[in-house]
C-alpha cells in the first residue's frame, strides 16, 4: 500500500465510520460503537506503519502528497497529506488514546437512546483531530479545526436536555471562536504576505519574509492555540465542558481539541521560532500553568479539579514552547495525552460507581473500586511527575528546557523565573492531585459504590500500562528516540540533579495531601486533636496557598473573561438575530411556501366551484357598465373593457394584505421574477 | 467663485435658513406657532423668485458645484420651480388643519423634505442621491403621522418607514456593488460605462446592483411590484401629505434616474432594459387594472399613480433629449393633476374614507369643486384638450421614435382601461344632472379659503400646461 494512502486513511476511516453510522446508526443500534472502534483499529495500525517509516526517514518527512483543491487568481490552493516525525508521534498518541476511550464509550454509553448518534459525532472528531494532525495545508488545518469545534459542540451539548451541557456547548463553541478569529487573520496575513499556505513552504518562510509581518502572523495564530488549548485567558470554556459525557472529556482534554493548539504552534513551531513570538508563548503558558493549578486547589468537583489541570498542563507545553523545548514539549502533549484520558476515565469510572462528583461525598472507595482506585494511582503518580512513571520523563523534560533554554529564542534570564514558577506548579499539582485522590478513595466510606464494567475498565488498565512506560520513548541520554525522531542530530543532555529537585518537588507535594488529608479526617474524629506537624504545615503552608486559591476564584477571573470577551459576541450575534434575519429566511421560505398554498387552494375554489360564480359576476359587471353606457352614453367601449378586467382586478387586489412583511417579501420575490424574466427577454 | 456659488444655490440657502429660524422661534417663542405657514409660504416664495433669478442668469451660473457632487442646470431649475409650486400649493393646503402644537415639526419637516429633492434632482453622484432620498424620506416618514391621535396615521406612517428603511437598505446595497464593480459613484458623465470596457465578472455584478438600485428607486416612485406600501399609507396618512409625497418625491427620483442612467445605458444593458421595459409594462397594466376595482379614492389614487409610474418609465427607457422634454411636461400634467385630486378629496373632509359613492351628485350640490375635480381627472386621464393628453401623447411618441412601439401600444391600451375609474368618478358627480333618482353623497363643510386657493392655482396649473402643451404637441407632429 503506497505510504500517501496510509496516511490518508487515517483520517478516511473514522470519517467513513461517520457517515455509516448517521446512515444506518439506528439499524445498528448498539453495534454501532464496534463499527466506529473497528475504523479506529484500522486507523491506528496505519498510525503504526506511518511511525515505523518515520523512525527510518531520518528526519525527512514520510509523506508529502497534495493535489490542486482550487485556483484562486495566481494562488493555488493545494489539499493533501504530509506526515514527518511529530505527525507520526501525535497521530499514533491520538489514535491509542481515542481506541481506548471508544472501547469505554461503549461500556459508559450503554443504553443511551442516542447511542448510535455518539459514536458518530464521536468518530467525526477523531476523524477532524487526524486531518488536523495530516494537514499539509495550513487552510485544510483551520477547516478540520473547525470541524473540531463543531464536534465539540455538538458532543458537550450531546446531552442537551440538560440546561447546564446546553449552555456549556455554546461557551465552548464561543470562547474557542474568539480565539480562531484571531487564526484566520493569521492565515490571512501569511497568505498575504507569504504567498503560500502550504506547509512544508511555510516553515522555510523566516528566510523570505519579514519579522514583524511573521510576528503578527504567529501571534495572531497563537490566538487560535490559546482558545482550543484552554490557556488563560481563553480558558473559561474547559471546566463547563465537564458536562458532556466522560469519555468525551476524556479525549477532549487529552488528545484532540485541547492538543490541537499545541500542535498548531509546534506544527508552525520554524515559523515561531524566527518570529520573536515565542516569548509571548511561554508567558501566556506558564500563566495558564500556575493558574490553573492554584484554581484546581480548592476545586471539589473531581472533574472539575482535573480539567483546571488540563489547563496547567497544557500551560507547561505552551511555556516549554516558548522557552525553545520542542521536543519537551511534544513529549508532554504525549504521556499528556495517556494519563489524563486515563485519569478522566478514572474518573468517569468513579462518578459511574458512586453517582456523584463531588469528592466531599466519596471517600473510601479503594474497597469497592479495587482496580479504578490503582489505575487512578497511577494517572495521579503520572501527572504528579513521580519517577518512573510517563508524566515525570516529560515533565522533567521541560523543567530542563527552563533551566537552559535555547539560546536561539530565550535568555537564561527569562528561563529561570519560569523555572521556578514550574517547580512550585509541579508541587501544587502533586498537591491536588493527592488531595484528592486521598478524599476519594481513602478513609471512611460515604457511600455504597460498585465497580464499573470490564469494558471500562479494561481500557483504564491499558492506559495505565501505558502511562507506567510511555517514558521510556524518550529517556535522556540513554534512549532519546523522540528526540531523535523531532529533531534529528540534536542530543539532549540530562540534568540529574533537576530530576532529583523535580522528583522531591512532587514528593513533597504528595506529602503535605497526605499530611492534610490526616489532619482533616481527624479533625473529624476529634475537634480538639493535637498540635502536631500537620497544624504546623496547615497553618504556614496551606493556609496561604488557599487563602491565594480562594482569592484567585473569588476574584472570579472566568467571569471577568465572559463579560469582557464571550458577551460582546454573544451580543453581536444577538444583534444579528434581532436584524431579522431569520425573519427575512420566514418571509422567503415559509411565507412563499404557505403562499403558494394558499393560491393553489384559491385556484381550486375559483376554478371549480367559482366556474360559475365567475361568469355571472363578469355579467353583472357588464350590466353596470351597460348601464353606464344607457346613461350616461359617454365613453360606452371604455367601460366595457373596465369591466372585463375587473374580474383580474378583483384578485390582483388580494395582494394587498396590508402586512408589512409581505410587502416586502412581494418587493423582492415579484421584484426576482421580473428581474430574471427580463434577463430571459434580454437574450 | 464664491459669490456665485453663493447665488446659485441661493434658494437652497433660503429654505435652509428658514428652515433653521423656524425650529429656533417655535421652541424659544410659543407664540410664533401659528406663524410657522406664513413662513414656511414667504420661503417658498422668496426660493421661487430667486430660482426664477438664478435661470435668468443661467449662462454664468449655471455648472457643477461643490467638487462635482452637485449641478445646476435646466433640470435642476424645472425641479426647483416644480418643487416650489408643489410646496406653496401644499402649504395653502394644510393652512387651518394643524393644530398649533405641530405646526413647528409640520412646516420644518416639509421644508426639509423639500431640500432633499432639490438635492436628488441637482446631485450628481450616489451618494448624494442616497444624502437626497433619506433627507426627503425621514421627514415624510414622520409627517404621514403628524395626527398623532389618529390610529389609522400613525399606522401608516410606521408601516411606510419599515417598508421605505427595507428599500433605503437595499438601495445602499446597491449603491456599494456599483461602487464596487464601477470604481466611481460619480454620473456627472456616464455612471454606465460602455459595457464592452467591462470583464464578465463586473458585469454580473453590475446586474443586481442595478436590481438593488432600481428597487430602491422603485419603492420611492411606487413602480409595480415595489408600491404594495403606497395604497395603505396613501388611505391611512394625512390627505396633504399623501398629496405630496405621490407627487413630488417622485418627481425628484424621476429625474434622478434620467441623469444616472446615461446614453450607454438604452443600447449596453439589456438586461438593464428589459427590467425596466417589465416594470414599467407591469406598472401600467396592474396599476390600471387594480385602480379600477377600488372603491376608496385615496386607494384609487394610489393605483393609479402605480399606473402614472409606468408612464413616466417609458420616456426613461426610451432615452434621448426628446424623451427628457416629454418626460419633463408629463411630470408637470402628474404633479397638479394629482395634487389636485387629493386636495378635493381633503376638501371632502379626512376624517373617513372617502369612497366613490361620496361623489354622487356632487356636481349639483358644490359645482365648482366638482368642476375642478373633473378637470384634475380628465387631465390624469389624457383626454384632450386638457394636458394629460399632450403628456402621455409625448410619452407614447418619444417610445415609437427610439423603437419601442410595443410599449407605446401598452400604454395606449391601459390608457383607455384608466378612463374607467376616472370617469366613473365623474360619471357619479354629474350623474344625477342625469338621472334624478340617484342616492345623495355626503355633505361637505365649508372647504378653507387657503384650499380653495390651491385648488384654483391647481386648476389653472393643469389648464396652462394644457394650453403650453399644444405646440409641444404640434411640435411632434
Amino acid at each position: 500500500m503506497p505510504v500517501a494512502l496510509t496516511a490518508a486513511l487515517v483520517p478516511i476511516l473514522p470519517a467513513a465510520a461517520f457517515v455509516l453510522l448517521v446512515v444506518f446508526g439506528r439499524r445498528l443500534g448498539e453495534r454501532s460503537g464496534w463499527v466506529a472502534i473497528g475504523a479506529l483499529a484500522g486507523s491506528l495500525a496505519c498510525a503504526v506503519v506511518l511511525l515505523v517509516r518515520a523512525l527510518s526517514a531520518e528526519g525527512e518527512p514520510v509523506v508529502h502528497a497534495t493535489f490542486r483543491w482550487a485556483t484562486i487568481g495566481r494562488f493555488g490552493l493545494d489539499f493533501g497529506v504530509y506526515v514527518d516525525g511529530l505527525s507520526a508521534s501525535v497521530l499514533l498518541m491520538v489514535a491509542i488514546v481515542a481506541l481506548m476511550v471508544f472501547v469505554y464509550a461503549t461500556g459508559y454509553m450503554h443504553g443511551d437512546p442516542r447511542y448510535p448518534w455518539f459514536f458518530a459525532v464521536f468518530s467525526l472528531f477523531t476523524c477532524s483531530m487526524f486531518a488536523l494532525v495530516t494537514s499539509a495545508n495550513l487552510l485544510q488545518l483551520m477547516v478540520f479545526w473547525e470541524v473540531m469545534g463543531l464536534c465539540s459542540y455538538l458532543l458537550i451539548g450531546f446531552w442537551f436536555e440538560r440546561e447546564e451541557a446546553r449552555r456549556a456547548s455554546i461557551k465552548a463553541f464561543l470562547t474557542t471562536r474568539v480565539g480562531d478569529m484571531g487564526f484566520l487573520l493569521g492565515v490571512v496575513v501569511l497568505l498575504a504576505r507569504v504567498g503560500t499556505l502550504d506547509i512544508p513552504v511555510l516553515m522555510r518562510a523566516g528566510e523570505t519574509t519579514a519579522r514583524p509581518v511573521l510576528l503578527i502572523a504567529c501571534l495572531l495564530l497563537f490566538c487560535g492555540a490559546v482558545g482550543k488549548s484552554a490557556q488563560f485567558p481563553l480558558h473559561i470554556w474547559l471546566p463547563d465542558a465537564m458536562a458532556g459525557p466522560t469519555p468525551v472529556s476524556g479525549l477532549l482534554h487529552s488528545a484532540t481539541m485541547v492538543a490541537a493548539g499545541v500542535f498548531l504552534v509546534a506544527r508552525m513551531y520554524p515559523v515561531f521560532e524566527v518570529s520573536g513570538a515565542l516569548p509571548f508563548v511561554a508567558g501566556a503558558g506558564i500563566a495558564s500553568a500556575v493558574f490553573g493549578a492554584s484554581l484546581a486547589l480548592t476545586e471539589t468537583d473531581i472533574k472539575r479539579t482535573l480539567a483546571y489541570s488540563t489547563m496547567s498542563q497544557l500551560g507547561y507545553m505552551m511555556a516549554a514552547l516558548g522557552m525553545g523545548g520542542y521536543v519537551a514539549a511534544v513529549f508532554h502533549l504525549i504521556t499528556h495525552g495517556f494519563f489524563k484520558s486515563l485519569l478522566f476515565l478514572s474518573a468517569g469510572s468513579v462518578i459511574h460507581g458512586s453517582e456523584t462528583q463531588d469528592v466531599r461525598e466519596m471517600g473510601g472507595l479503594a474497597k469497592t473500586m479495587k482496580i479504578t482506585s490503582i489505575v487512578y494511582l497511577v494517572g495521579a503518580l503520572a501527572l504528579a511527575g513521580i519517577p518512573p512513571l510517563a508524566g515525570f520523563f516529560s515533565k522533567d523534560a521541560i523543567l530542563v528546557s527552563m533551566w537552559a533554554p535555547d539560546a536561539k529564542v530565550a535568555t537564561q534570564a527569562l528561563g529561570h523565573p519560569l523555572f521556578f514558577a514550574a517547580l512550585a506548579t509541579a508541587m501544587l499539582t502533586a498537591f491536588y492531585m493527592f488531595r484528592q485522590y486521598f478524599m476519594v478513595f481513602t478513609g471512611p466510606e460515604q457511600r455504597h459504590a460498585h465497580e464499573s464494567p470490564r469494558a471500562m475498565l479494561v481500557p483504564m488498565v491499558v492506559l495505565a500500562v501505558l502511562t507506567s512506560v510511555a517514558g521510556a520513548i524518550n529517556l535522556p541520554g540513554l534512549f532519546p528516540k523522540l528526540g531523535e525522531l523531532l529533531v534529528p542530530g540534536e542530543v539532549e543532555n540530562a540534568l540529574w540533579w533537576l530530576m532529583l529537585l523535580s522528583a522531591s518537588a512532587a514528593a513533597t507535594g504528595v506529602y503535605i495531601a497526605w499530611e492534610q488529608n490526616r489532619s482533616r479526617l481527624e479533625g473529624a474524629h476529634d475537634r480538639n486533636g493535637t498540635f502536631g506537624l500537620e497544624r504546623v504545615y496547615g497553618s504556614v503552608f496551606i493556609q496561604p496557598v488557599f487563602a491565594v486559591s480562594d482569592f484567585l476564584r473569588r476574584l472570579n477571573i472566568d467571569d471577568i473573561v465572559q463579560r469582557t470577551v464571550l458577551d460582546p459576541v454573544v451580543a453581536t450575534s444577538d444583534f444579528l438575530r434581532r436584524m431579522d434575519i431569520d425573519v427575512v429566511y420566514m418571509a422567503v421560505f415559509v411565507r412563499l411556501t404557505s403562499a403558494l398554498a394558499e393560491g393553489l387552494s384559491r385556484v381550486d375554489v375559483y376554478v371549480i366551484d367559482g366556474a360559475v360564480n365567475l361568469i355571472g359576476r363578469a355579467g353583472l359587471r357588464i350590466a353596470a357598465a351597460l348601464r353606464l353606457v344607457d346613461i350616461r352614453a359617454i365613453d360606452g367601449g371604455v367601460n366595457a373593457v373596465g369591466g372585463g378586467t375587473a374580474a383580474i382586478g378583483g384578485w390582483l387586489k388580494r395582494l394587498q394584505t396590508g402586512v408589512v412583511a409581505n410587502y416586502a417579501l412581494f418587493m423582492l420575490l415579484f421584484g426576482i421574477i421580473i428581474f430574471y424574466v427580463a434577463k430571459g427577454l434580454a437574450r | 467663485m464664491y459669490l456665485n456659488a453663493w447665488l446659485a444655490w441661493s434658494p437652497e440657502i433660503v429654505l435652509t435658513l428658514a428652515w433653521a429660524g423656524m425650529l429656533v422661534c417655535g421652541a424659544l417663542w410659543p407664540r410664533t406657532h401659528p406663524y410657522m405657514r406664513h413662513a414656511t409660504l414667504a420661503a417658498l416664495l422668496i426660493a421661487l423668485g430667486l430660482a426664477g433669478l438664478v435661470a435668468a442668469n443661467a449662462h454664468s451660473l449655471y455648472g457643477l458645484y461643490f467638487s462635482e457632487a452637485a449641478k445646476l442646470d435646466s433640470v435642476t431649475t424645472f425641479g426647483r420651480l416644480l418643487f416650489g409650486s408643489a410646496g406653496v400649493l401644499v402649504v395653502l393646503a394644510s393652512w387651518d388643519v394643524h393644530g398649533e402644537e405641530n405646526a413647528v415639526e409640520f412646516f420644518g419637516l416639509f421644508v426639509l423634505s423639500l431640500l432633499g429633492e432639490v438635492v436628488i434632482v441637482s446631485g450628481q453622484n450616489l451618494l448624494m442621491l442616497f444624502l437626497g432620498i433619506e433627507l426627503l424620506a425621514l421627514p415624510t416618514y414622520a409627517l404621514i403621522a403628524i395626527h398623532k391621535t389618529r390610529a389609522r396615521a400613525i399606522a401608516a406612517g410606521l408601516k411606510y418607514f419599515l417598508l421605505g428603511m427595507f428599500a433605503s437598505v437595499v438601495m445602499l446595497y446597491g449603491m456599494a456593488l456599483l461602487y464596487g464593480s464601477l470604481g466611481t459613484i460619480s454620473y456627472v458623465h456616464a455612471l454606465f460605462p460602455d459595457p464592452s470596457h467591462l470583464s464578465a465578472a463586473r458585469l454580473g455584478v453590475l446586474q443586481f446592483a442595478f436590481f438593488f438600485l432600481i428597487l430602491g428607486l422603485g419603492f420611492k416612485v411606487t413602480a409595480f411590484p415595489f408600491h404594495f406600501w403606497s395604497p395603505d399609507v396613501y388611505a391611512g396618512g394625512s390627505t396633504q401629505v399623501v398629496a405630496y409625497i405621490s407627487t413630488v418625491p417622485k418627481v425628484a427620483i424621476m429625474l434622478a434616474i434620467f441623469r444616472i442612467l446615461g446614453p450607454a445605458f438604452s443600447t449596453g444593458y439589456p438586461i438593464a432594459k428589459w427590467f425596466l421595459i417589465a416594470i414599467a409594462v407591469l406598472s401600467m397594466v396592474y396599476g390600471n387594472i387594480v385602480a379600477l376595482m377600488q372603491d376608496d379614492v385615496r386607494r384609487m389614487l394610489a393605483y393609479s399613480g402605480v399606473a402614472n409610474t409606468g408612464y413616466m418609465l417609458i420616456a426613461i427607457i426610451a432615452g434621448g433629449a426628446d424623451s427628457q422634454a416629454a418626460l419633463l411636461f408629463f411630470l408637470v400634467v402628474y404633479t397638479f393633476g394629482n395634487l389636485g385630486a387629493f386636495f378635493v378629496v381633503l376638501g371632502m373632509g379626512e376624517d373617513r374614507h372617502i369612497t366613490i359613492g361620496d361623489f354622487d351628485g356632487l356636481a349639483r350640490r358644490y359645482p365648482v369643486l366638482a368642476l375642478a375635480m373633473g378637470c384634475f381627472l380628465f387631465s390624469l386621464a389624457g383626454t384632450p384638450p386638457l394636458a394629460g393628453f399632450f403628456g402621455k401623447f409625448a410619452l407614447f411618441k418619444s417610445a415609437v421614435a427610439h423603437g419601442l412601439p410595443l410599449l407605446a401600444l401598452v400604454g395606449l391600451v391601459t390608457t383607455v382601461i384608466s378612463v374607467g375609474y376616472y370617469l366613473k368618478i365623474a360619471s357619479n358627480m354629474y350623474g344625477d344632472l342625469v338621472q334624478r333618482d340617484l342616492p345623495e353623497g355626503r355633505a361637505i363643510e365649508r372647504i378653507p379659503v387657503p384650499l380653495r386657493i390651491a385648488l384654483v392655482l391647481a386648476v389653472t396649473a393643469t389648464l396652462v400646461t394644457g394650453v403650453l402643451g399644444i405646440p409641444l404637441f404640434l411640435g411632434a407632429l
